[in-house]
Protein backbone atom coordinates (compact mmCIF):
# COMPACT_ATOMS: atom_id res chain seq x y z
CA UNK A 1 0.00 0.00 0.00
CA UNK A 2 2.82 2.36 0.93
CA UNK A 3 4.49 1.70 -2.40
CA UNK A 4 1.30 2.52 -4.31
CA UNK A 5 0.88 5.73 -2.32
CA UNK A 6 4.48 6.76 -3.03
CA UNK A 7 3.98 6.00 -6.67
CA UNK A 8 0.73 7.95 -6.97
CA UNK A 9 2.39 10.81 -5.09
CA UNK A 10 5.19 10.86 -7.64
CA UNK A 11 2.78 10.67 -10.55
CA UNK A 12 0.80 13.54 -9.07
CA UNK A 13 3.97 15.62 -8.62
CA UNK A 14 5.00 14.92 -12.21
CA UNK A 15 1.54 15.90 -13.48
CA UNK A 16 1.62 19.12 -11.44
CA UNK A 17 5.12 19.92 -12.75
CA UNK A 18 3.95 19.37 -16.33
CA UNK A 19 0.93 21.61 -15.77
CA UNK A 20 3.19 24.33 -14.32
CA UNK A 21 5.19 24.36 -17.55
CA UNK A 22 2.12 24.72 -19.74
CA UNK A 23 2.16 28.06 -21.59
CA UNK A 24 -0.81 30.24 -20.62
CA UNK A 25 -3.33 31.35 -23.23
CA UNK A 26 -2.72 34.81 -24.56
CA UNK A 27 -5.44 37.43 -25.15
CA UNK A 28 -6.84 37.26 -28.70
CA UNK A 29 -7.01 40.31 -30.96
CA UNK A 30 -9.87 42.60 -30.06
CA UNK A 31 -10.11 41.39 -26.47
CA UNK A 32 -9.66 44.89 -25.06
CA UNK A 33 -12.32 46.31 -27.39
CA UNK A 34 -14.82 43.65 -26.39
CA UNK A 35 -14.22 44.28 -22.70
CA UNK A 36 -14.69 48.01 -23.22
CA UNK A 37 -17.93 47.40 -25.14
CA UNK A 38 -19.30 45.40 -22.23
CA UNK A 39 -18.17 48.05 -19.79
CA UNK A 40 -19.95 50.79 -21.71
CA UNK A 41 -23.14 48.74 -21.60
CA UNK A 42 -22.71 48.34 -17.85
CA UNK A 43 -22.09 52.08 -17.52
CA UNK A 44 -25.29 52.90 -19.38
CA UNK A 45 -27.24 50.63 -17.04
CA UNK A 46 -25.60 52.24 -14.04
CA UNK A 47 -26.31 55.73 -15.23
CA UNK A 48 -29.99 54.96 -14.82
CA UNK A 49 -30.92 55.20 -18.47
CA UNK A 50 -34.49 54.48 -19.43
CA UNK A 51 -35.46 50.89 -20.15
CA UNK A 52 -36.02 51.73 -23.82
CA UNK A 53 -32.54 53.33 -24.11
CA UNK A 54 -31.00 50.29 -22.54
CA UNK A 55 -32.78 47.85 -24.85
CA UNK A 56 -31.76 49.86 -27.89
CA UNK A 57 -28.16 50.19 -26.76
CA UNK A 58 -27.97 46.49 -26.03
CA UNK A 59 -29.50 45.63 -29.37
CA UNK A 60 -27.07 47.99 -31.14
CA UNK A 61 -24.04 46.38 -29.50
CA UNK A 62 -25.17 42.79 -29.53
CA UNK A 63 -25.74 42.50 -33.24
CA UNK A 64 -26.83 38.90 -32.93
CA UNK A 65 -29.38 39.56 -30.23
CA UNK A 66 -32.85 40.61 -31.31
CA UNK A 67 -34.65 43.58 -29.78
CA UNK A 68 -37.14 41.07 -28.39
CA UNK A 69 -34.38 39.12 -26.61
CA UNK A 70 -32.89 42.28 -25.15
CA UNK A 71 -36.36 43.43 -24.10
CA UNK A 72 -37.10 40.04 -22.57
CA UNK A 73 -33.98 40.28 -20.40
CA UNK A 74 -35.04 43.70 -19.17
CA UNK A 75 -38.64 42.61 -18.54
CA UNK A 76 -37.58 39.46 -16.69
CA UNK A 77 -35.72 41.54 -14.16
CA UNK A 78 -38.45 44.10 -13.78
CA UNK A 79 -41.21 41.51 -13.41
CA UNK A 80 -39.37 39.24 -11.00
CA UNK A 81 -38.50 42.23 -8.86
CA UNK A 82 -34.91 43.09 -8.11
CA UNK A 83 -33.84 42.74 -4.51
CA UNK A 84 -31.40 45.62 -4.48
CA UNK A 85 -30.80 48.05 -7.25
CA UNK A 86 -32.84 47.28 -10.34
CA UNK A 87 -29.94 48.39 -12.48
CA UNK A 88 -27.45 46.13 -10.77
CA UNK A 89 -29.76 43.19 -11.28
CA UNK A 90 -30.26 44.22 -14.86
CA UNK A 91 -26.54 44.27 -15.44
CA UNK A 92 -26.35 40.65 -14.32
CA UNK A 93 -29.27 39.71 -16.56
CA UNK A 94 -27.61 41.36 -19.52
CA UNK A 95 -24.28 39.59 -19.05
CA UNK A 96 -25.31 36.40 -20.87
CA UNK A 97 -26.42 38.49 -23.84
CA UNK A 98 -23.12 40.31 -23.91
CA UNK A 99 -21.35 36.96 -23.66
CA UNK A 100 -23.48 35.67 -26.51
CA UNK A 101 -22.30 38.55 -28.60
CA UNK A 102 -18.67 37.73 -27.80
CA UNK A 103 -19.15 34.12 -28.74
CA UNK A 104 -20.40 35.04 -32.18
CA UNK A 105 -18.00 37.84 -33.00
CA UNK B 1 5.81 54.04 -8.33
CA UNK B 2 3.78 51.57 -10.40
CA UNK B 3 1.26 51.31 -7.61
CA UNK B 4 0.89 55.12 -7.48
CA UNK B 5 0.32 55.17 -11.24
CA UNK B 6 -2.31 52.47 -10.85
CA UNK B 7 -4.09 54.42 -8.14
CA UNK B 8 -4.12 57.51 -10.35
CA UNK B 9 -5.42 55.49 -13.28
CA UNK B 10 -8.19 53.96 -11.17
CA UNK B 11 -9.12 57.38 -9.80
CA UNK B 12 -9.46 58.86 -13.28
CA UNK B 13 -11.82 56.03 -14.27
CA UNK B 14 -13.83 56.62 -11.10
CA UNK B 15 -13.92 60.33 -11.91
CA UNK B 16 -15.79 59.50 -15.10
CA UNK B 17 -13.11 58.85 -17.72
CA UNK B 18 -14.32 55.33 -18.48
CA UNK B 19 -12.13 55.02 -21.56
CA UNK B 20 -9.01 54.92 -19.36
CA UNK B 21 -10.10 51.53 -18.13
CA UNK B 22 -8.80 50.30 -21.50
CA UNK B 23 -5.28 51.08 -20.22
CA UNK B 24 -5.87 48.77 -17.27
CA UNK B 25 -7.09 46.04 -19.62
CA UNK B 26 -4.09 46.55 -21.89
CA UNK B 27 -1.58 46.45 -19.04
CA UNK B 28 -2.97 43.44 -17.24
CA UNK B 29 -4.76 41.29 -19.84
CA UNK B 30 -1.79 38.93 -20.25
CA UNK B 31 -1.42 38.56 -16.50
CA UNK B 32 -5.14 37.88 -16.00
CA UNK B 33 -5.07 35.33 -18.83
CA UNK B 34 -2.10 33.63 -17.15
CA UNK B 35 -3.89 33.44 -13.79
CA UNK B 36 -7.12 32.14 -15.31
CA UNK B 37 -5.29 29.63 -17.54
CA UNK B 38 -4.19 27.74 -14.44
CA UNK B 39 -7.74 27.19 -13.30
CA UNK B 40 -9.91 26.52 -16.32
CA UNK B 41 -9.64 24.79 -19.66
CA UNK B 42 -8.18 26.82 -22.56
CA UNK B 43 -11.55 27.27 -24.27
CA UNK B 44 -13.00 28.90 -21.14
CA UNK B 45 -10.12 31.26 -20.38
CA UNK B 46 -11.26 34.19 -22.51
CA UNK B 47 -14.77 34.19 -21.08
CA UNK B 48 -13.53 34.24 -17.48
CA UNK B 49 -10.84 36.84 -18.21
CA UNK B 50 -13.50 39.05 -19.81
CA UNK B 51 -15.77 38.51 -16.83
CA UNK B 52 -12.87 39.39 -14.51
CA UNK B 53 -12.34 42.80 -16.10
CA UNK B 54 -16.06 43.61 -16.20
CA UNK B 55 -16.34 42.65 -12.53
CA UNK B 56 -13.20 44.69 -11.71
CA UNK B 57 -14.79 47.70 -13.38
CA UNK B 58 -17.97 47.25 -11.38
CA UNK B 59 -16.00 46.95 -8.13
CA UNK B 60 -13.40 49.59 -8.86
CA UNK B 61 -14.43 51.66 -5.86
CA UNK B 62 -13.30 48.80 -3.63
CA UNK B 63 -9.70 49.11 -4.82
CA UNK B 64 -7.93 51.17 -2.19
CA UNK B 65 -4.41 51.03 -3.53
CA UNK B 66 -3.13 49.11 -0.51
CA UNK B 67 -1.92 46.26 -2.71
CA UNK B 68 -0.71 46.34 -6.31
CA UNK B 69 -3.54 46.39 -8.82
CA UNK B 70 -2.34 43.11 -10.33
CA UNK B 71 -2.88 41.34 -6.98
CA UNK B 72 -6.36 42.79 -6.73
CA UNK B 73 -7.16 41.64 -10.28
CA UNK B 74 -5.70 38.19 -9.57
CA UNK B 75 -8.01 37.85 -6.57
CA UNK B 76 -11.03 38.76 -8.70
CA UNK B 77 -9.89 36.33 -11.41
CA UNK B 78 -9.52 33.49 -8.91
CA UNK B 79 -12.96 34.15 -7.43
CA UNK B 80 -14.51 34.27 -10.90
CA UNK B 81 -12.94 30.88 -11.63
CA UNK B 82 -14.42 29.56 -8.40
CA UNK B 83 -17.86 30.90 -9.34
CA UNK B 84 -17.47 29.35 -12.77
CA UNK B 85 -16.91 25.91 -11.28
CA UNK B 86 -19.64 26.32 -8.73
CA UNK B 87 -22.33 27.39 -11.11
CA UNK B 88 -21.50 26.13 -14.57
CA UNK B 89 -18.72 23.67 -15.28
CA UNK B 90 -20.07 20.82 -13.22
CA UNK B 91 -23.48 21.13 -14.81
CA UNK B 92 -22.26 21.46 -18.36
CA UNK B 93 -19.38 19.08 -18.80
CA UNK B 94 -16.95 16.90 -16.97
CA UNK B 95 -13.64 15.36 -17.82
CA UNK B 96 -14.78 11.79 -17.51
CA UNK B 97 -13.06 10.30 -20.51
CA UNK B 98 -9.32 10.02 -20.50
CA UNK B 99 -7.27 9.39 -23.61
CA UNK B 100 -5.21 6.19 -23.49
CA UNK B 101 -2.02 8.21 -23.19
CA UNK B 102 -3.29 10.04 -20.13
CA UNK B 103 -4.64 6.86 -18.58
CA UNK B 104 -1.31 5.16 -19.16
CA UNK B 105 0.70 8.00 -17.72
CA UNK B 106 0.38 6.68 -14.18
CA UNK B 107 1.74 3.30 -15.32
CA UNK B 108 5.22 4.66 -15.65
CA UNK B 109 6.79 2.48 -13.05
CA UNK B 110 9.41 4.61 -11.35
CA UNK B 111 9.42 8.20 -10.25
CA UNK B 112 12.59 9.25 -12.01
CA UNK B 113 11.18 7.99 -15.27
CA UNK B 114 7.81 9.62 -14.62
CA UNK B 115 9.43 12.97 -14.00
CA UNK B 116 11.78 12.58 -16.97
CA UNK B 117 8.92 11.52 -19.21
CA UNK B 118 6.83 14.42 -18.04
CA UNK B 119 9.42 16.65 -19.64
CA UNK B 120 8.83 15.15 -23.04
CA UNK B 121 6.12 16.91 -24.97
CA UNK B 122 3.59 14.14 -25.54
CA UNK B 123 4.05 12.86 -22.02
CA UNK B 124 3.58 16.35 -20.71
CA UNK B 125 0.28 16.61 -22.51
CA UNK B 126 -0.78 13.26 -21.09
CA UNK B 127 0.27 14.35 -17.62
CA UNK B 128 -1.73 17.57 -17.91
CA UNK B 129 -4.74 15.66 -19.09
CA UNK B 130 -4.44 13.26 -16.20
CA UNK B 131 -4.27 16.21 -13.81
CA UNK B 132 -7.37 17.78 -15.38
CA UNK B 133 -9.17 14.47 -15.07
CA UNK B 134 -8.36 14.19 -11.39
CA UNK B 135 -9.09 17.88 -10.70
CA UNK B 136 -12.50 17.50 -12.33
CA UNK B 137 -13.42 14.93 -9.70
CA UNK B 138 -12.79 17.38 -6.85
CA UNK B 139 -15.32 19.79 -5.41
CA UNK B 140 -14.96 23.39 -6.66
CA UNK B 141 -13.53 24.36 -3.25
CA UNK B 142 -10.89 21.61 -3.24
CA UNK B 143 -10.04 22.30 -6.84
CA UNK B 144 -9.36 25.99 -6.18
CA UNK B 145 -7.13 25.15 -3.23
CA UNK B 146 -5.18 22.50 -5.15
CA UNK B 147 -4.50 24.86 -8.05
CA UNK B 148 -3.45 27.75 -5.81
CA UNK B 149 -1.38 25.79 -3.31
CA UNK B 150 -0.09 22.72 -5.13
CA UNK B 151 0.02 23.92 -8.72
CA UNK B 152 0.84 27.62 -8.42
CA UNK B 153 2.77 26.98 -5.19
CA UNK B 154 1.27 29.96 -3.42
CA UNK B 155 1.45 30.04 0.36
CA UNK B 156 -1.59 28.88 2.31
CA UNK B 157 -1.97 32.40 3.67
CA UNK B 158 -1.94 33.92 0.18
CA UNK B 159 -4.46 31.36 -1.12
CA UNK B 160 -6.70 32.04 1.87
CA UNK B 161 -6.60 35.77 1.21
CA UNK B 162 -7.43 35.29 -2.47
CA UNK B 163 -10.38 33.05 -1.75
CA UNK B 164 -11.55 34.99 1.29
CA UNK B 165 -11.37 31.84 3.43
CA UNK B 166 -9.62 31.16 6.74
CA UNK B 167 -6.03 29.89 6.77
CA UNK B 168 -6.91 26.66 8.66
CA UNK B 169 -9.70 25.93 6.17
CA UNK B 170 -7.30 26.23 3.22
CA UNK B 171 -4.62 24.24 5.03
CA UNK B 172 -6.93 21.34 5.80
CA UNK B 173 -8.44 21.38 2.31
CA UNK B 174 -5.00 21.43 0.67
CA UNK B 175 -3.96 18.35 2.64
CA UNK B 176 -7.20 16.43 2.17
CA UNK B 177 -7.57 17.31 -1.51
CA UNK B 178 -4.08 16.07 -2.30
CA UNK B 179 -4.82 12.85 -0.48
CA UNK B 180 -8.03 12.50 -2.47
CA UNK B 181 -6.18 13.04 -5.74
CA UNK B 182 -3.72 10.30 -4.82
CA UNK B 183 -6.65 8.00 -4.16
CA UNK B 184 -8.11 8.75 -7.60
CA UNK B 185 -4.78 8.01 -9.26
CA UNK B 186 -4.49 4.74 -7.35
CA UNK B 187 -8.02 3.81 -8.39
CA UNK B 188 -7.17 4.58 -11.98
CA UNK B 189 -4.11 2.39 -11.69
CA UNK B 190 -6.13 -0.53 -10.32
CA UNK B 191 -8.69 -0.06 -13.05
CA UNK B 192 -6.05 -0.19 -15.75
CA UNK B 193 -4.39 -3.23 -14.20
CA UNK B 194 -7.73 -5.05 -14.09
CA UNK B 195 -8.41 -4.12 -17.71
CA UNK B 196 -5.07 -5.49 -18.81
CA UNK B 197 -5.21 -8.73 -16.84
CA UNK B 198 -7.34 -10.69 -19.38
CA UNK B 199 -5.07 -9.55 -22.26
CA UNK B 200 -1.95 -10.69 -20.45
CA UNK B 201 -3.59 -14.01 -19.65
CA UNK B 202 -4.43 -14.49 -23.33
CA UNK B 203 -0.88 -13.61 -24.34
CA UNK B 204 0.52 -16.29 -22.06
CA UNK B 205 -1.86 -18.98 -23.29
Amino acid sequence: MKKTTDHSDQVLDAALAAAREAPPRTPPDGFERRVMDSIRTVSIARAGAGVGDLILELWRRCVYVSVAAAGAAVCTVLLTGAGGSVWDELTYALEPLVMQELTFL
Amino acid sequence: MKQRDDVRLVQSVLDGDTSRFAEIVRQYERYVFAVVSRHVRPEDVEEIAHDTFVHAYQSLRCYRGEAPLRHWLATIAVRRCYDFYRTRARRERSFTELTTAAADFHDTSDAARAIEDARMHSEREAARELLQHVLAKLSPEDRMVVVLVHLEERSVREAAAMLGWSVPNVKVRAFRARKLMRTYIEALESERTAERAPDEKNDRS
